[in-house]
Formats: structure tokens, sequence, C-alpha cells
């Protein structure tokens, strides 16, 4: 039972971190129709930014990490400005290698900038852990829950019940009437971009206390949480949400119970078996208004 | 209010409209009316700026040359393209809703109430998905998307097109309400609508305007009319 | 460090190099030693890549400025050259290893990384210059194996040792017969593993319980539920998921024996890991120069490095330092700069004076100087003590 609350709990967890590496993949996504596999690597760079923050800075833990997710919006704005506004009217693919080319270039300027040694960002709770049913859980996993729970509640009243979220949610279905109604399709993209590395951030900034950032840190998250998306429909952000739930859970109970060995590839294997099988998502049942 | 002047649109060697020169005035209500290909769609998205064009286009003494889409909608030249474009992921009253970004503090004569009531076939669908709707629901939202936006001259791009001629009926009865409040420039096949809506109408074919005339004179004129629009009856009745 | 960055390395699937080509230069009669001698240092600097450090090329410099103040190699001045040579990049090795060729050196110390070694294996048996490898020594670059050589010689201690010194200490001193073993799904905790059920297998042991994790895994909580119950644990995983393990045992109030590799000293060296998750870890080292080793040469080392560099020397200072003397006490043997002769030198010289890393540095059949491997515990301020060192039997050449 001990074990079932612990796998759990740490599958719930990182579930979480991977809905919010996912919803701010597709925000940006949604809003401009660029697949950012860049994503990851803006993981890496808001976690390698708290670590400055709070380190060379001085800022204590939790301003710290809001000052790294706020300049993680002027980072979104800039890759917008750099790397998307000038491909703005480039085929897709061109568009998806510029993304390519903006990972190798993050990394390297991260890696010039911080050196390749791996760093440890400090978490709020340090290494405190509290007891459920049995099983000891590290509050830092608690506290990943809580706040990404907060994050993706946010994002969605934001995707709904907002001026902004309809517009991204118009240009997503047909940019080219969106523009007829007055969106300013510009405008809503370099704010799509800053959500989106917000997101990026936030997502590091959690997950990093509980091991250390290194230059390939974020990556891993991005493919697992690319995984998560399509299973979720690569569309409605609830399935999102709900796909990269599952993921957490299946990884680390599957990974606890029946093949250990594999779990790091289950991810993979989903993503693989949901493209070949069905591709418009294994919990898009109905089109989602999301 | 919108005056065009020596309008041209080519796509690669196709000359769809050909140096063509229209007016429509405050407070007008003008139809375009002209055979299938004749470029009546492709002048509409030239003054939208969607397509890319030559020749002027002066909307409330501004040319629009330089204006990018989204600003040409936000200074109250509003657009209801051919196959009216509702947002699928958007409930009806989203799509109403993401209608007034146009708005840009004009005042309006549409609110959602009074596009509800010009349309109380929208009233129990508010909360359906756009994708959800039938062709006359969708064009009843459309307009309606298009009305909260404070239009101060509304181009709609065949609005019976492919509508059972109760709801045609319908939404001509609502354009002309509308034509009251707001200058229109119409495109539509329907000759018969087309008269009972506007004060004017022009005549494009082959990309150039071939006839410009008072609505009224169209029913005298129905036989010429009808060889320009290479049609056999021409629904005026004539 | 150096595990850290040849793992990253080693990360790259490891390319099979066909094993052929023989011995090239014969090298004339006799070059008895005249003019000054020189030595070229494979190896970077800061800033010539990202990842670049200074430790190899301050050991290597601080024992060149030693030799010189003691009147040089068979009484005749030395040179350190230097071409800079990336641990992360085996593609451009053997490129690299050329341009220390072209400086027409009379050794040739360094290559970070086993990959890199492997894949300039080939110019390596044509260069005809000795190339004292400052890499890990894995199983294919011995001397027999695909990316052995005749010129290659291997300064540190056989990586197959640090599985059987782990389980000698968890078996001998740790009296422990119920031994998990966990590392990372790859190859370098996949091989160790593999080694490790083995070297348990020959003192009739089997694993207590086996669990692997991603390299880039933040949550181990599997592995650590996995692992109730066992009276010891060997790992052999990278050193950020290595931390995230040692952490989530004392979260879950498991206090078991933690033996890892050097990968642990890095973990801790980058505060991945402190306080009481070290309260019952070791780790088996080739080298460990800090002040908690039980050597006095290694001590001695230590104080001059700080004095000179102000910062305490890592073990890839170490190696480096070590090279240069091995490389002095085979020249002088050889009484001539001849490449073969000091080649031949190599395989029969022991170096005792002035080295840290080794008692004894002394080349079996298949090219492996080193047969020490030590035992750190850790405090849980962070620092090392020597507790423990094993010297293994020399080999024979890979057949
Ligand atoms: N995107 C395009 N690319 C190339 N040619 C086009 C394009 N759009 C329209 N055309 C061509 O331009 C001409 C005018 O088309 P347009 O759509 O303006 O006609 P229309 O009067 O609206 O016709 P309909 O009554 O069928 O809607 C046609 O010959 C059409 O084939
Ligand atoms: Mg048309």
């Amino acid at each position: 039972m001990d074990k079932f609350v612990a796998l759990t709990a740490s599958g719930i967890a990182y579930g979480a971190v991977l809905a919010v590496v996912a919803l701010g993949f597709l925000v940006l996504y949604k809003a401009t129709g660029v697949v950012n596999f860049a994503h990851g690597d803006l993981v890496t760079l808001g976690a390698y930014l708290a670590v400055w923050t709070t380190t060379s800075l001085g800022l204590p833990t939790v301003p710290g990490y809001l000052a790294a997710i706020a300049l993680m919006g002027l980072v979104g704005v800039a890759i917008e400005r750099v790397a998307y506004a000038p491909l703005r009217s480039r085929p897709p693919m061109v568009v998806v290698i510029a993304t390519l080319a903006a990972a190798i270039v993050i990394r390297g300027i991260i890696a010039v900038w911080q050196g390749s040694e791996p760093k440890t960002l400090a978490g709020p709770v340090g290494n405190r852990v509290v007891h459920i049913a049995g099983a000891a859980i590290a509050e830092q996993r608690l506290l990943i829950t809580g706040v990404a729970a907060v994050a993706v509640l946010a994002l969605l009243f934001v995707f709904q019940r907002t001026p902004y979220g309809r517009q991204v949610r118009a240009l997503a279905a047909d940019p080219e009437m969106a523009r007829l109604t007055g969106v300013r399709t510009r405008l809503v993209a370099m704010g799509a971009f800053a959500l989106s590395a917000m997101l990026a951030a936030l997502a590091g900034i959690l997950i990093a206390p509980l091991g250390a950032v290194d230059l390939n840190f974020g990556f891993g998250l991005m493919v697992t949480a690319f995984a998560a998306a399509v299973l979720g429909g690569f569309g409605s952000l609830g399935g999102v949400v709900l796909g990269a739930l599952v993921i957490g859970l299946i990884q680390q109970l599957f990974g606890g119970y029946v093949l250990p060995d594999y779990a790091a590839t289950f991810p993979a294997i989903v993503l693989f078996l949901v493209i070949a099988v069905r591709p418009e998502g294994l919990l898009n049942l109905t089109r989602s208004r999301l | 209010m919108l005056s065009i002047d020596g309008l041209d649109v080519r796509y690669g060697t196709t000359h769809a409209v050909r140096g063509i020169c229209l007016e429509v005035a405050d407070g007008e209500a003008v139809a375009l009316l002209g055979p299938n290909g004749a470029g009546k769609t492709s002048t509409l998205r030239a003054i939208s700026r969607l397509v890319p064009s030559t020749g002027s286009v002066v909307f409330d003494g501004q040319d629009l040359a330089k204006v990018p889409a989204e600003n040409v909608a936000r200074l109250g030249l509003i657009h209801v393209p051919e196959g009216r474009h509702v947002f699928g992921d958007l409930t009806v009253h989203e799509n109403l809703q993401i209608g007034t970004t146009a708005r840009r503090g004009r005042r309006s004569e549409f609110g959602f109430d009074e596009v509800y009531d010009l349309f109380p076939a929208l009233v129990p669908l508010r909360g359906r998905l756009g994708f959800a709707l039938s062709g006359g629901e969708q064009q009843m939202v459309a307009i309606g998307r298009a009305l909260v936006a404070a239009p101060r001259l509304l181009l709609i791009d065949e609005p019976s097109l492919g509508l059972a001629p109760i709801v045609a009926d319908a939404v001509a009865s609502a354009l002309v309400e509308v034509r009251s409040r707001t200058a229109l420039l119409v495109i539509e096949q329907n000759v018969h609508l087309a008269v009972r809506v506007c004060q004017r109408a022009a005549v494009l074919s082959g990309g150039v305007v071939v006839l410009e005339a008072p609505a009224a004179q169209l029913h005298d004129r129905g036989e010429l009319l009808a060889s320009y629009l290479g049609q056999s009856r021409t629904g005026t009745g004539a | 460090m150096r595990t850290y960055r040849t793992l990253l390395a080693g990360s790259v699937a490891l390319m099979a190099v066909a094993a052929c080509g023989s011995g090239g230069a014969g090298g004339s009669s006799s070059h008895a030693i005249s003019g000054p001698i020189k030595l070229v240092g494979l190896w970077e600097v800061k800033g010539e890549s990202p990842a670049a450090i200074d430790d190899y090329q301050n050991g290597a410099a601080l024992a060149i400025e030693q030799i010189t103040a003691a009147g040089g190699i068979a009484g005749k001045p030395v040179t350190l050259d230097r071409v800079p040579l990336s641990p992360s990049d085996p593609q451009k090795a053997t490129s690299q290893f050329l341009q220390g060729v072209d400086k027409k050196p009379t050794m040739i110390l360094g290559i970070p990384a086993a990959t890199s070694v492997l894949a300039a294996k080939t110019q390596i048996d044509r260069a005809g210059i000795p190339l004292l490898a400052t890499s890990s020594t894995t199983t294919p670059i011995r001397f027999g194996g695909p990316g052995g050589s005749k010129w290659l010689w291997l300064l540190q201690s056989y990586d197959g040792y640090k599985d059987q010194a782990a389980v000698k200490y968890a078996t001998e001193t740790l009296k422990a017969s119920k031994i998990g073993l966990t590392g990372t799904s790859e190859s370098y905790g996949t091989t160790n593993i593999a080694d490790l059920t083995t070297a348990l297998q020959a003192k009739s042991l089997k694993p207590f319980a086996v669990s692997k994790y991603a390299p880039n895994a933040t949550d181990v909580t599997p592995t650590v539920l996995a692992m109730k119950g066992a009276d010891a644990v060997i790992t052999f995983a990278y050193p950020v998921p290595l931390a995230v393990q040692l952490r989530q045992f004392t979260q879950n109030g498991l206090n078991i024996p933690t033996i890892g590799s050097s990968s642990t000293n890095i973990a801790v060296q980058y505060k991945m890991v402190s306080g009481d998750p070290l309260k019952n870890v070791y780790s088996v080292v080739s080298c460990d120069p800090t002040q908690g080793s039980q050597r006095q040469l290694a001590k001695d080392f230590g104080t001059a490095y700080q004095q000179k560099y102000g910062t305490v020397p890592t073990d890839l200072a170490a190696d480096a330092y070590d090279a240069v003397w091995v490389a002095k006490a085979a020249i002088e043997k050889a009484g001539s700069t001849d490449p073969a002769a000091i080649n031949k030198a190599m395989a029969e010289v022991t170096v005792t004076d002035k080295v840290v890393c080794s008692d004894g540095y002394h080349a079996d059949g298949a090219h492996v100087l080193s047969h020490d491997v030590s035992v750190d515990k850790f405090a849980t301020a962070g620092t090392t003590q020597e507790i423990q060192k094993y010297t293994f039997p020399v080999q024979d050449a890979v057949k």
C-alpha cells in the first residue's frame, strides 16, 4: 500500500510538471502554428536563470524564481523578434528547423555563460518529507503538484474566459478570419512566445531542486511532454493535462511494478503507438472546446 | 466613405480584377453582382488587404494601401467573408465576443442583445460550438459577429449562398434592418435579394464593371442583366 | 569530474573500430639524448570549449616546473607543448592527435576521454610515438583490445577493478550479503551492473535487487523502494540521478551504506548532495589527491598545487602530473629519444618517485600502469577520507 501511494504521488508530481511543459508547447502552437523544438532548452534556460538570480544576484528563493520567470518572458519576446518574426511568411518546415537552430543557440549561450558543469537550485522546502499512508513523500513534490495545478487552472481560465484566450483560439482555428475580426496576430504571437517561455521556466524551476541542472536538463522533459501532448490529442488543453498525468503515473507505476528497466523508454513507446494507431490522440474522444 | 479607383488584382498570370472604380457613400447600400469568376470576392479581399492589389482604396479619407488587414477591421471596415468562417472551436457567444475586438471605442449600434434580437434563432444556441451549426446559423453568427464590431461599412460576400429560401429571406430581412444603421457593400448572386437590400448595384464581369444602376432599374433591365450574369433566369421575377 | 565528462562523451554510441593496421615507424637505431625534450599534452585549457578546464595543464605544468628545478630529464631541459582536445568531441580526436604528432614530440600525454582514444586508434598505430593516455581505462582500449595499440599506455587503473573493489569493500569490510545494484540505464550503468553481478557471483552471491533509472531522472522512487531490506547498495550512475538517489534514500528513512563511483565525488563537489544523505556513503576511485589521502606524496602534491594555483587539485590534475613523471622515468630509462626505445622502456619501468595516484606505476600485459583503487568515505560536510586501498593483480594482453 505504501509503495502504491509513494509511486502514485511521484507519478502525479511528475505528470504535473509534464503538463506545464506541454501546455507551454501548446500555447505557442495554437497562437502561431509553430512546433517549438527549442522549448526544452527554454526549460533549461529558465532553471539556469533561477540559479543565477538566487545565487549570483542573491535574491531569496521565491522572489528569485519570480524574477527568473519574468526574465524568461522577455526571452520569449526576444525569440519572437529574432527567430520567428522574420520567418513569419515561410513554410512551417522552415520555421521548425529554425526552432532547432534556436535550441542549439540557447544551449551554446548557456554553456558559455554558465559552463557545462551541473548546477543546483535551492528549493523553498529543502529535503523535508511528509508521511501519507506510510509513504514518505518529499514536500517539494507536493509543492510541485500544487503550483502546477494552480498554473494549469490559471492558464485554462485565461484561455477560456479572457479576450486574449479567445483571440489565441480564434487564431488557431482560422488565422485569416481572426485578422478580419481585428485580432493583432503579431501581438498575440509575441504574447504567446512570452507566455510559453514563462511556462517553460516555471516547469524548470519546479523540478530542478529535485536533481541538478545541466545543459540537457530540459530536453528529456520536452520529449516526454511531447508524448503527453500527442496522447492528449495535441490541441485540447484539458486533454493534454490528462495525457501528462497518465504518462507520469504510468511511468512511475509501470517502472515500480512491471518493467523497471523500460520505464524511461515508455513515453517514447506511447508516442509511437499513438501516432501509429490513433493519431487524433487517445483522450480526444470528442472534439473539445478547450 | 469608400472610394476605389483603378483597382487591379492579379494571381500569377490570372488578372482577376482589371482597374475597377467604385464608390460607396455614407449610409448607402450597394450590391455587387456578377457571374462566377467575375472577380467579386477578389475585389472585397483587396479592399480588406487580404490580397495584394494595385490602384487606390480610400476609406473615410485614409488610403488603405499600407494598412494591415487587422487594422482595416479596426477602422470599422468589417468583412463577412465568403463561406462565413465562423470559428469552429468557439461557441456562438464567443464568436460574437471576439467580434468586439475591432470595435475600438466606436459607439456600437449593435450589442449582443441587439444581435440576439435580430436573430432570435441564435438565442438557444449561445453555448454551441461553431462547427456544430447549420449553414444558416453560421451566416447569422457571421453577420452578428460583424455587427458587434461597430461597423461603419460592412462588406458581405454572398450571404444567401447555400441557404434555403426561407432562411435566405430571414437573412435579407436582417440586412434591411442593418442597412438603416450602417453602409453596406454586398456581393449577391440572388438579384431578388440584392434589390431588396440595396439602393444601387454594380455588375462585374471579367474583372471590369460592366453596368452600374440604381437597384430599382434592375427590374427593368432584366434581360441585359441576365446576359451579363449568364443566367437564363435572373430571379428578378421579370 | 572525469567521470562526468567521460560519461557525456560515452553517451555517444561507442564505435567499434576495426582492429587493423600494424605498428608504424620502425625507428632508427640510436638517438642518444641530445637536444631539449619535448612533451605534448592533448587537453584543453579554459575558454577553448564551453566545458574546458585548466586542471590537466596545471597539473602537468607543476610537474615540469619541479623537474626543471631539479635539473630536467636526463640533465636536458624539457618543454611542454599542447594541442586542445575536447573530451566531448571524439570525432575530432584523430585530427587533434595528428596535430600533436606534427609538433614532433618525444612523447604524447593526455586525451581525456576513452572514446577519443578509441577514435584515434589507427593514427596512434601509425604515428609511432608513445602515447600515455590519461583517460579512464575502459575494456576496449587495453592492449590487444579493438582500441588498443602497441604505442598506447594507460595511466589509470582498469575500470573493472572499481567494480571488484566495490564488491570487496561491501562484503569484506561492511560484511554485507544482501547487496543491491543500481545505476543509469545506459552503457555506463548497465556495463558496470553486469560487471558487478559477475564480481558478486565470484563470491557466490546474487544481487539482492537490481534497479536502473534514466540518466536525467529526477525521481527514483521505484529504485529506492526496491532497495528496502538490502544491507549495502552499489551504484554506478551519472552524478545528477545519483544525488537524487542518495537524497531519496534519506527522505524515505533508509540509511543503507551506498558505494558509488567517482560520480559521487562529482555530485558532492558540485553540491548536488550534502548533509544527512552523505552519512553512509563511499566511493571507489582511482585517485584521491585531497588531504584525505593516506599517501604522503598525494598530500605534498596537494600542498604544492594549492600554493601555485590557489585551489584544491582534482584527480584530473593529479593524473596529468603523474603522466609527466612517468614520461620522465621512461625517457631516462631508455637513455635515448628514440621512440621505439622509449616505448620499450614504458613496458619495463616502475615509477614510484613523486607520483600521486599509485604506489607504483608499472605496465602489465594489457598496457595498464596502475592497479590501485581507493575507497573514499564521505563526511556530511562533503570532505572525503581515503579509508581503504586495494591493489589488483596485473593483467595479460587481451585476446
Ligand atoms: N487565390 C487565387 N489564386 C489564383 N487564382 C484565383 C484565386 N482566387 C481567385 N482566383 C481567380 O480569380 C478569378 C476571380 O475569382 P473571384 O473569387 O474573385 O470570383 P467571384 O466573382 O467571387 O466568383 P464566385 O461568384 O464564383 O465566388 C477567378 O478566375 C479565380 O479562378
Ligand atoms: Mg466569390
